[in-house]
């Protein structure tokens, strides 16, 4: 299938913003947000052929986006597994700053929270982009505010 | 949830909304990568394209019309002397399809001239002269003239070439020229060329007992901004075919022929959902009188490469203005691969490649800090620009994640092998995934010839 040069340019430049978002809530860091985004940007051009439907464009390069974003704080060994979460964690998170907190969730239950209230992502977008059930969005959605000690809607219905 | 909990959150998300200016010009960035791409594929080619001149100017080392030109823009008439390379070019300034634009302007104290510009539905080909107080100093190797990014937004360019026009590597004619090809689209009458004059920065680097010569990033001396209005076009002479044709084990479409006053595209898509993949092909065409049309020296087709297929235009010289019509397509040579082999797990340690590629061998590997230098040898020399890139730009590893090679460049030896270069970062397990995107063109024992409809 894949998508043209042109189409492609196109598309990134409609959904930059939301990736720029998503970017920076993982890497805290304007510079190395745009770095990780000009990293992912190119090599979704290079793999442009293998965009299955031109409608998931949105999804399949926001999946690249958070790819190269793990990858890129895995280099900075700065990930922390869920297993290394203590068995307190909600009161070691609640004391810590915010930044400090997101960070220190799982990937599973921080990527939720970057896509859905800095990206801007749906339900089922999110669902999309980390391939897993709408419904274990939900779940881990409700887990990661529960643990950051947040009340937060996004105000989208899906 | 407390009330400065909420407060700090929001200051984050808001954070997030505050958008650099540099977001402005992803598009631009990513058309300097794909630019830089492009360009890296035709500098390697350059060095074979002016040991060609070389051998041409050995040949006429006893005229003096080639003496007389140095230093000065070449009239129309030998123009044509200088594009060896590109019969299409040639044949189109013999039969004066040329526009004289005569335009020059001067930015920080450089003046740079384009005298001539050559331009049909699909092609833009311009030419440049270097500012005199350049040439004084410098030879004009030294220097590039080259579009900018702005200019990739515009226009579907699938192929460019820069080239610096020349009979003889010590001579600086400061003639350079710039041609670029469009896939859709055609080339707009009136349009607006951002050009930079840059000075080249090198270094060398020996590795594997070998000194390369290296590229960094150029100081730009000057931007300037030609405002082209070209004249009418030649009409183009398309033939559709939609013919279904067998190379060895794979198939090719051929969508069509089209001329241009000058050169030929040829359009097909190679269909790689069989057991092989065609990477690249060798096509000739033949006109009525029996002249056999080539590719023009060191040019790459253009190529769209899926999963499943690759779509390609070749570019064929011609001679457009003889009336005389192409009667059949030639494919001559074939680049094909099992696609069992596409992708190549290359064992860091054992030195090993899983599967092998037959007349590759793994000559080197050399661990430098977290970076893995590989040094593949071929049996075969890098005779056309399809053989100089075995492997793509993206490499993977065990677990599927993508990366981009930091370096990869390839070099001819003695004449009878060629010697890849790769370096990629050192992986935990030890093994990278090459993914394989060309191979080099072998010769068909009976070539397959296409006649074309009248």
């Amino acid at each position: 299938m894949g998508i043209s040069e042109k189409e492609y340019v196109t598309q990134m430049e409609t959904y930059k913003k939301n990736l720029y978002r998503v970017a920076y809530s993982y890497m805290n860091d304007k510079t190395l947000a745009l770095d990780v985004l000009d990293e992912a940007i190119y090599k979704g051009y290079i793999n442009r052929s293998k965009l299955k439907n031109q409608d998931c464009f949105k999804t399949w390069l926001t999946r690249i986006v958070v790819n190269e974003c793990l990858q890129q704080l895995r280099k900075n060994k700065r990930e922390v597994l869920l297993d290394e979460i203590p068995e307190k964690a909600t009161e070691v998170l609640d004391t810590l700053p915010i930044k400090e907190a997101l960070n220190k969730l799982s990937n599973d239950l921080s990527s939720i929270i970057h896509l859905r209230f800095f990206g801007g992502y749906t339900l089922s977008e999110t669902a999309t982009i980390l391939d897993i059930p709408q419904g274990t969005v939900a779940t881990r959605e409700r887990r990661a505010l529960e643990l950051l000690r947040l009340e937060l809607t996004d105000g989208t219905n899906c | 949830m407390k009330p400065e909990r909420h407060t700090e959150y929001n200051d984050f998300i808001e954070s997030a909304y505050d958008y650099p200016n540099e977001l402005d010009y992803m598009a631009s960035r990513l058309h300097t990568r794909i630019r830089k791409r492009i360009r890296r594929h035709f500098l390697v080619s350059t060095s074979s394209f002016i040991v060609a001149l070389l051998l041409f100017t050995t040949a006429i080392n006893g005229s003096t019309v080639f003496a007389q030109m140095v230093d000065k823009i070449p009239v129309i008439s030998s123009l044509a002397q200088y594009l060896k390379f590109d019969r299409g070019l040639q044949n189109a300034i013999q039969n004066k399809y040329i526009q004289e634009v005569n335009l020059e302007e001067t930015v920080n104290g450089y003046t740079l001239k384009m005298p001539y510009v050559i331009a049909d539905e699909k092609r833009l080909v311009v030419f440049f002269q270097l500012p005199d107080s350049l040439l004084d100093t410098y030879s004009d190797d030294n220097f590039e003239v080259i579009l900018d990014d702005s200019v990739w937004n515009q226009l579907d360019i699938k192929n460019i070439r820069l080239e610096r026009l020349t009979t003889d590597l010590n001579q600086s004619t400061g003639l350079h020229a710039i041609s670029i090809r469009l896939g859709e689209g055609s080339i707009p009458k009136d349009i607006t060329l951002p050009i930079s004059l840059l000075k080249k920065v090198t270094t060398y680097i020996t590795n594997d007992s070998l000194s390369r010569k290296i590229n960094l990033e150029p100081n730009k001396l000057a931007s300037y901004e030609f405002k082209l209005h070209l004249n009418d076009y030649e009409e183009s002479k398309t033939t559709l075919l939609n013919q279904e044709i067998k190379v060895l084990d794979g198939n090719i479409l051929l969508h069509s022929v089209t001329e241009f006053a000058t050169g030929v595209e040829v359009k097909l898509t190679a269909r790689n959902d069989g057991n092989v993949t065609i990477s690249g092909l060798e096509i000739k065409g033949i006109d009525e009188k029996g002249n056999v049309w080539a590719m023009p020296e060191n040019e790459s087709p253009a190529a769209f490469y899926a999963d499943n297929y690759t779509d390609f235009i070749y570019y064929l010289d011609n001679d457009y203005f003889s009336d005389i019509p192409l009667a059949s397509l030639v494919i001559t040579r074939v680049g094909m691969y099992p696609n069992s082999e596409k992708k190549i797990v290359v064992d860091l340690l054992e030195k090993t490649m899983t599967p092998t590629i037959s007349n590759m061998t793994i000559k080197s590997v050399q661990k430098k800090s977290d970076s893995a230098y590989i040094t593949f040898e071929s049996d075969t020399t890098t005779l056309s620009t399809d053989e100089i890139y075995v492997f793509g730009d993206n490499y993977e590893d065990l677990q599927g994640n993508v990366y981009i090679m930091s370096n990869y460049q390839s070099s001819e030896v003695g004449g009878v092998k060629t010697k890849y270069y790769i370096m990629v970062d050192w992986p935990e397990d030890n093994k990278v995934v090459l993914e394989r995107v060309a191979t080099p063109l072998e010769d068909l024992n009976e070539p397959i010839k296409i006649p074309l409809p009248k």
